[in-house]
């Protein structure tokens, strides 16, 4: 048995455990290094920045869907969709980042996120791009007569509906009852049913984002718009919203909740910025209203209709509500 | 009527997608009824008012799609392969950002006609057919089962070379291929030095030394391990050096492989050598030192072999940090040790790595015991215990029989590592992390306990235990080799910084004379 030591050779001289590694950092290539076009800032605030791993939560062609270690859901999308609440816009022309699949880990690290899956490796720097927050308009000038015009405009654009399953079928009668009774009940001024009522329409219908859940998106953004009475009924949508992720899917819950802070898709915010033009003498008032209505409508399959349908239903009932204010027997109008 | 009910486990098509999907399979011959829909309690009761009810649905969440299918009797079965179709070409169709699954490689053909790369992870009993599938439609293949037997092997590489194709495998764990790293690869930054190995983890390890030098990968073709047999004769080694010599955005070539066997290596060397490229050639263990060819350079290690290449790319030798031998370290780590603990353990998750190791033991020691010996008076199999100076390839098939690959599952190197801590002769347990695409997320992570707990055994003895760990990865990788350095030196562990010095410094730690 030999146990005789020897002297490395030189080629072998290399040996270093405590050296420093070279190329460990700053070195660029390898990966891809995708910088960011905007994001939604309360979002990008509220990521960590500690180097844990949060998850690929699904993948769709335009739009990967994230949970962050603290079990936050945002999107990446690409920058040919526009900007929206929990939303980091990815330069269309880099996308997709990398393959992504649900399960892949996703590391978060200060000012950009790192993932690296069997198809490759990218690192998303968000830390240079636009903070956007949603556009308000206050919708206080609006006229009962404007309010109708509007409804009727969204009633011209309702009217063709996107082709419908079986599924929506089978939907449809329980989704239009208790559209009625929550109209009702706002116009009663009952907010625990209008609660109710709401909490019955959370993951009714099809698709990723229900209908029901869509119709109280396009509601509630509309409710949270300064000027608007119907802010009435923001408390009783955020009741009815409180187990929303036990009623609805993970990306439906996380729209409807930032929906009831009055956060939706800045085509949105375009639309309610386009009605409050209403009673400004644009000329090209009209085009401005039927474009802004026809991008949210191109919104998913049926969800764009669905939240279109919502911001008619509350405009319907902000015009009911504003009826019965005005009025002809109060001081001011003496 | 039959009615057909399926949940979907956290399946998530967008609107469009189910919208799609739900007329298609409502247009399948035979369906009188497809409902589809995710299961909040709302759509459940949607499917109640409509008859609709089932203990699946019941326990269903919002984050599955419910499947419900009402098809006349003969034709649920053809309805509900229909509607899985339907659902793999829309799971296709959301791009290269969606999971996609296919049943068969017909069907995947089908959809992606365009592709010409085909990964199969089978059954070793099967793997050899679907690859000759593949390579008849004219794909390049790379298998990565194993347990394919070595007649398949040369027919599918005749095939293939015949085709003008590459056969990667059987066996083979690493591969990448214009920047996409296939099965066990690791992050580096893409160059101009193009690899071909009949070694995953020696291949491995050279693309991250490479990197580590500040030099780039512009292919890393893997053989297989046999491929260097006289039975096989190199064909896909030669293969591969061919189209490394023909790629214009390789400057440089880099073999490995274990000892070939002497006719194939010649044959090897001269394709090298017709390359008209700089081709450094590890052939880890062979006593071969030289090539007979100019543009053919010899080396002994991965590292070495790394070294060269990037060199061989006009990179300053100055400008690199070798890592010069720590002899401080070496008497330090000496000193530790009590008289009696003259042995090493290496319990490696990487076959080139122990091999490595190995033979940096085998030139000083000859009492080197390990399951993929040489020599079967040392060779020990899988249910052994270790003796003496003992290194065990816990990746070969002998221990990998029926379980998961170490690089996945960590179980039995932490049972492992407990027992070599219960023999007062070890000096030393060596270790490797490999990290990167395919492996453990966090290798280190679930061995830190087994290290303490091994200290702890040693400690209580009044000895103390080296425990040497080398991290194979890049500051690319997830998890970064900086950070499972960090908690293996915050464990006490001496950190090796290649595994050519992990075996220098596993050797050196416990030889006696020259630096005492």
């Amino acid at each position: 048995m030999t146990t005789v030591g020897r002297t490395p050779s030189p080629a072998e001289a290399t040996v270093d455990a405590a050296a420093p590694r070279p190329g460990r950092s700053g070195r660029p290539g390898g990966t891809r290094v995708i910088a960011a076009v905007s994001l939604d800032a309360r979002t990008a605030d509220g990521l960590p920045g500690d180097g844990r791993a949060g998850v690929v939560h699904s993948a769709h062609q335009r739009v990967i869907n994230v949970v962050s270690p603290d079990g936050h859901l945002f999107c990446l999308a690409t920058s040919s969709l526009d900007d929206a609440p929990r939303t980091i816009r990815l330069p269309d022309a880099a996308w997709p980042p990398v393959a992504l699949h649900p399960g892949d880990p996703v590391r978060f690290l200060p000012g950009k996120l790192r993932h690296q899956g069997s198809c490759g490796a990218s690192t998303i720097a968000f830390g240079d791009a636009i903070r956007w927050q949603p556009t308000r308009v206050d919708l206080t000038h609006l006229t009962v007569a404007d309010l109708h015009g509007l409804v009727a405009a969204l009633d011209t654009a309702l009217a063709n509906r996107p082709a419908a399953s079986p599924f929506d079928a089978a939907s449809q009668s329980l989704i239009t009852a208790r559209l009625h009774h929550l109209e009702v009940a706002v116009r009663t001024g009952n907010t625990t049913t209008v609660a109710t009522v709401a909490r019955g329409l959370i993951g009714l219908g099809t698709g990723l984002t229900p209908t029901g859940d869509d119709i109280l998106t396009g509601l509630a953004v509309l409710a949270a718009t300064p000027g608007i009475r119907l802010d009435r009924i923001r408390p009783a949508l955020r009741a009815a919203s409180y187990d929303v992720h036990a009623r609805t899917t993970a990306v439906s819950a996380a729209t409807l909740l930032e929906a009831v802070d009055g956060r939706g898709r800045q085509r949105l915010h375009d639309l309610l910025a386009a009605m409050g033009a209403r009673a400004t003498p644009d000329p090209a008032y009209r085009s401005r209203l039927d474009a802004a209505i026809a991008a949210v409508r191109a919104i998913g399959h049926t969800s764009g209709t669905d939240i279109l349908t919502g911001v008619r239903l509350g405009l319907h009932l902000e015009a009911g509500l504003r009826e019965r204010a005005t009025p002809t027997n109060t001081k001011e109008n003496r | 009527m039959t009615r057909y009910i399926d949940i979907r486990k956290n399946t998530y098509l967008d609107s469009v997608s189910l919208m799609s999907m739900s007329t298609k399979a409502n247009a399948v011959e035979g369906v009188t009824q497809a409902l589809l829909g995710m299961a909040t309690p709302m759509n459940k009761e949607v499917l109640l008012n409509v008859g609709v009810q089932d203990p699946a649905i019941d326990a269903a969440k919002p984050s599955d799609l419910m499947i419900v299918i009402d098809a006349a009797d003969d034709l649920i079965d053809a309805a509900i392969q229909a509607v899985d179709d339907i659902l793999a070409r829309k799971n296709a169709s959301a791009g290269d950002a969606a999971e996609i699954r296919y049943r068969t490689l017909d069907g995947a053909f089908e959809e992606v006609p365009d592709s010409n790369l085909v990964l199969i992870s089978v059954n070793g009993a099967f793997a050899a057919r679907e690859a000759r599938k593949a390579l008849v439609a004219g794909k390049h293949v790379m298998i990565f089962s194993d347990n394919v037997s070595v007649e398949d092997e040369i027919e599918l590489k005749a095939l293939a070379h015949e085709k003008g194709l590459l056969l990667m495998g059987p066996d083979c764990g690493t591969a990448i291929i214009n920047g996409t790293g296939l099965a066990f690869a690791n992050a580096v930054r893409r160059g101009s030095i193009g690899i071909v190995g009949a070694s995953g983890t020696g291949s491995q390890e050279i693309s991250v030394r490479v990197h580590d030098f500040g030099g780039g990968i512009s292919q890393l073709i893997g053989t297989g391990g046999r491929d260097l047999s006289a039975e096989v004769g190199g064909v896909m080694m030669i293969d591969g050096i061919n189209a490394l010599a023909a790629d214009p955005g390789t400057e440089v070539i880099v073999i490995v492989s274990k000892p070939p066997a002497d006719e194939v290596a010649g044959r090897v060397l001269a394709v090298a050598a017709e390359s008209g490229k700089p081709v450094v050639v590890c052939f880890l263990g062979s006593p071969r030192t030289e090539s007979g060819y100019d543009n053919v350079q010899l080396v002994s290690g991965t590292k070495p072999a790394a070294l060269a290449a990037v060199l061989a790319t006009g990179v300053d030798e100055s400008t690199l940090d070798l890592h010069a031998l720590n002899i401080p370290l070496v008497e330090e780590v000496r000193g530790k040790l009590a008289p009696e603990q003259q042995y090493v353990r290496g319990l490696f998750c990487g076959g080139t790595l122990c091999d490595e190791a190995m033979f940096a033991a085998l030139a000083t020691f000859d009492n080197v015991y390990s399951n993929i010996q040489q020599d079967p008076a040392y060779r020990l199999g899988a249910t052994d215990v270790s003796k003496e100076h003992t290194y065990l390839d816990l990746g070969d098939d002998d221990f990998t029989n029926g379980r998961p690959h170490p690089m996945i599952d960590p179980t039995l190197r932490l049972q492992r590592l407990a027992h070599e801590a219960d023999d007062p002769e070890v000096g030393v347990i060596a270790m490797d992390f490999i990290v990167g695409f395919g492996s453990h997320e966090d290798p280190v992570g679930v061995t830190i306990p087994a290290i303490a707990e091994a200290k702890a055994k040693a400690a209580a003895r009044g000895q103390h235990l080296e425990i040497l760990g080398y991290v194979l990865g890049t500051d690319l990788d997830s998890p970064a080799v900086a950070e499972q350095v960090a908690q293996l030196e915050a464990a006490g562990v001496t950190i090796a910084s290649s595994s050519t010095n992990l075996g220098l410094l596993a050797r050196e730690f416990v030889a006696k004379g020259d630096h005492r």
